[in-house]
């Protein structure tokens, strides 16, 4: 029994959510709304040639989007990424990319990703 | 030139010394070259669209121009052409226009390929650990001569990006170099600036010419960095290089905690990046210790040899240093034979010992022409030695069953004292003198090399001399070593002979004791005398951690030449992370692999210092 009223208890939560705010009668705790918010991601420059020349930059991952490409501009791989975000919890990481592969063509090298960044979005 | 040394080092015989890893021990091929289009992954300013086949022809052309491009070249009949992109576009943008074709299938980038670059040098195809054919390797020191096709290094790809590693300092910390040889001069550091018009210093003679008397650092040097492509001889890992001589060990390849610290921070102080060190032993020093740690604080990545004893130097009793040091900045380096198996000497270990790498039958630089004057003691005739107050005479040894002590037999022509040795003792009130005249005229330097076991009391001796103007060494000579002791089995010592240089060199034993105690004595087997005479052609194969080490310091040159903005960390990262997993060195090694070269150079490490705003 303690089971189902949890249950419940979660889908009326989501319920409320998913009005994006309303009346808000008694003591229920005022729904949060969903916005856009301009988001900022940096990290550090890689220090290899392939990073920073052409055929190279950076894969940014955030949960739940397309990936974003920061490629060598022609003078310098930017350590950036400007995005818009709506209202939640991302899981961000970086890969690095060059163009040289471990057989000495050119289809590609990636990188581990970068330690995961968890941002909160207002 | 340097032809003389003097150095009176007590070796393994009564103290503890660090000595250079190597198995002493040439041949010619040769493979075209080819490189070309810059250094550039892709065509610039052009990409190849390959459109679907229900595009008609007016479509694609009309694709084409209005981005502002122009077809240069139908490459097939299925619809696959080379663009040339308008002034000033990027490719980026062109292949993000070309995917939101709907006529187009894909567009890709006009990728360049080289072909793996091979040097010119004459005797390449000797060197199986840049490429490994399965080829024979003549003047083999060691099984096998010939290997798998394919267990290499995997240099020639990394060749078509980088062959000049001249921007990083590269210290050969051993022997000296000879910075005459032809295929290294070219690529000795020029200290000329900073005062050291020899390309390095000498911390055994304490001097500013670190030439090299035993050969061991000059064949280190010609792995990291012989000249490449230059159609004579080997070539380095680094075809271009600039190699930093640092002697801190004698013609018998023997030096000191003292000779070695100054050395390497000669080194560090001196701009060196990449810092190699074929040589271990001593304890855990912590002089030795906080010399690597200055070189690691001063950005030098540090890459040292494991050792030839076939022992793991994780286990209590084993330990060699530099290899057990555990700065972050060290490289400690297996022997792979060409199967890419671990060799039986080589030593390894899961937490001490980082990567493996080529160290057999390895043919590079070598210092000059050696040669050998061996000594049986006048066998099976009488002694021919000279000899006062009796005690010693000639016979033979054994071996017993663990082959690490004498016994009575006739393996080894050998010179005993006592005459019945190895049973019964030496006499009490003894003076035992024994020696002998050697011609070692015309050479540059020479070492004293046999094998013994010694057991003298406490208030007893044996002194090892030699007297350059010939006769008793033991009146006016000087001591090489000297003093009681044990050397608890047979031990192979060895000693710089080169203040002896001249048509008589007079080199004898002494064993002196008191009126008291006796032990058993001593039994000395395999005499001989080694001479080496510098040149500037020759080059030899050798054997040993010794020959795998610089395979890898070589590599961190490279890797930071090619990537300038590298800290120790990337280039050890780079190394570690990057080589060839080997079930021959799983558990042995801390990483379980052999170097890659293309691999390392590819090698990326993972982003850091993320951080996101929100606004």
């Amino acid at each position: 029994m303690k089971t189902r009223i949890r249950l419940v208890a979660l889908i009326a939560a989501g319920w409320i959510a998913g009005c994006g705010g309303g009346g808000g009668g008694g003591s229920s705790p005022p729904p949060v709304p969903v916005t856009d918010h301009t988001v900022t991601i940096t990290w550090a420059p890689n220090r290899e040639k392939g990073v920073n020349s052409a055929g190279g930059g950076y894969h940014v991952s955030i949960s739940g989007k397309p990936t974003i490409d920061v490629a060598f501009n022609g003078a310098t791989t930017p350590t950036s990424t400007t995005t818009t975000l709506q209202t939640g919890t991302y899981s961000v990481a970086v890969t690095a990319f060059a163009a040289l592969d471990n057989q000495g063509g050119a289809t590609g090298s990636v990188s581990a990703p970068s330690q995961t960044l968890a941002v909160n979005v207002p | 030139m340097k032809t003389r040394s003097r150095s009176t080092i007590a070796a393994a015989l009564f103290g503890a010394v660090l000595a250079l890893y190597a198995q002493v021990a040439a041949a010619p091929s040769a493979l075209s070259a080819l490189s070309s289009w810059g250094k550039s992954q892709y065509v610039p300013g052009e990409v190849l669209v390959k459109f679907k086949p229900s595009a008609v022809a007016q479509a694609r052309a009309a694709s084409v121009a209005g981005l502002g491009h122009a077809v240069l070249a139908d490459l097939d009949q299925s619809g696959l052409v080379q663009v040339k992109l308008g002034a000033g576009q990027t490719m980026e943008a062109a292949l993000d226009s070309y995917k939101n074709d709907p006529n187009v299938e894909y567009a890709q980038p006009n990728y360049i390929y080289r072909a793996s670059v091979a040097p010119n040098d004459t005797q390449y195809g000797q060197l199986w650990a840049f490429k490994n054919t399965g080829q024979t390797i003549a003047n083999a020191n060691i099984s096998p001569a010939s290997g798998t096709s394919g267990d290499d290094i995997h240099i020639e790809p990394a060749w078509g990006q980088i062959t000049d590693c001249s921007s990083v300092i590269v210290a050969v910390v051993d022997t000296g170099v000879n910075y005459n040889q032809e295929d290294l001069a070219a690529n000795m550091w020029n200290g000329s600036g900073s005062g050291f018009p020899n390309h390095g210093n000498d911390f055994v003679d304490i001097d500013n010419d670190p030439m090299d008397l035993n050969g061991h650092g000059t064949h280190v040097a010609g792995i990291i960095g012989a000249v490449g492509n230059n159609a004579k001889g080997t070539t380095g890992v680094c075809w271009m290089a600039s190699i930093m001589a640092v002697r801190v060990l004698d013609a018998s390849g023997v030096g000191s905690t003292a000779s070695i610290t100054q050395g390497v921070n000669f080194a560090v102080t001196n701009g060196a990046k990449v810092i190699n060190m074929s040589l271990g032993g001593g304890g855990n020093d912590p002089a030795f210790s906080n010399a690597i740690t200055n070189a690691q604080n001063n950005n030098v990545v540090v890459v040292v040899a494991a050792g030839n004893d076939g022992v793991n130097n994780d286990l209590t009793g084993n330990a060699i240093f530099p290899c057990n040091f555990t700065q972050p900045t060290l490289i400690c380096v297996a022997a792979l034979d060409s199967n890419f198996a671990l060799m039986s000497f080589s030593n390894f270990g899961a937490t001490s010992v980082d990567v493996g790498a080529p160290g057999t039958n390895i043919l590079s630089t070598f210092v000059g022409a050696t040669a050998t004057i061996s000594d049986n003691f006048g066998r099976p005739g009488a002694l021919n030695w000279t000899t006062s107050g009796g005690g010693w005479a000639n016979g033979t040894l054994g071996l017993d069953v663990s082959g690490t002590n004498f016994v009575a037999g006739a393996t080894f022509s050998a010179l005993l004292n006592p005459t019945t040795y190895p049973t019964g003792a030496y006499a009490n009130s003894a003076d035992n003198r024994v020696y002998k005249t050697f011609d070692l005229s015309g050479v540059n330097a020479a070492s004293l090399n046999f094998f013994a076991q010694i057991d003298i009391a406490a208030s007893d001796a044996l002194n090892i001399n030699f007297k350059a103007a010939g006769g008793d060494p033991f009146v006016g000579g000087v001591q090489l070593a000297g003093g009681p002791g044990t050397t608890g089995g047979i031990a192979g010592l060895s000693f710089d002979l080169s203040p002896c240089i001249g048509a008589t060199c007079s080199v004898g034993f002494q064993l002196t004791s008191n009126a008291s105690i006796t032990a058993k004595g001593a039994g000395i087997v395999r005499f001989r005398i080694d001479t080496l005479t510098l040149n500037t052609t020759t080059y030899q194969i050798d054997t040993g951690t010794s020959m795998a080490t610089p395979m890898v310091a070589g590599l961190a040159a490279m890797l930071r030449a090619y990537n300038p903005q590298f800290t120790f960390t990337d280039t050890v990262n780079a190394i570690k992370n990057a080589g060839k997993s080997l079930p021959a060195l799983a558990g042995k090694t801390t990483t379980g692999k052999a170097i890659d070269v293309i691999s390392s150079l590819a090698y990326i490490n993972p982003p850091t210092g993320l951080s996101a705003s929100v606004q």
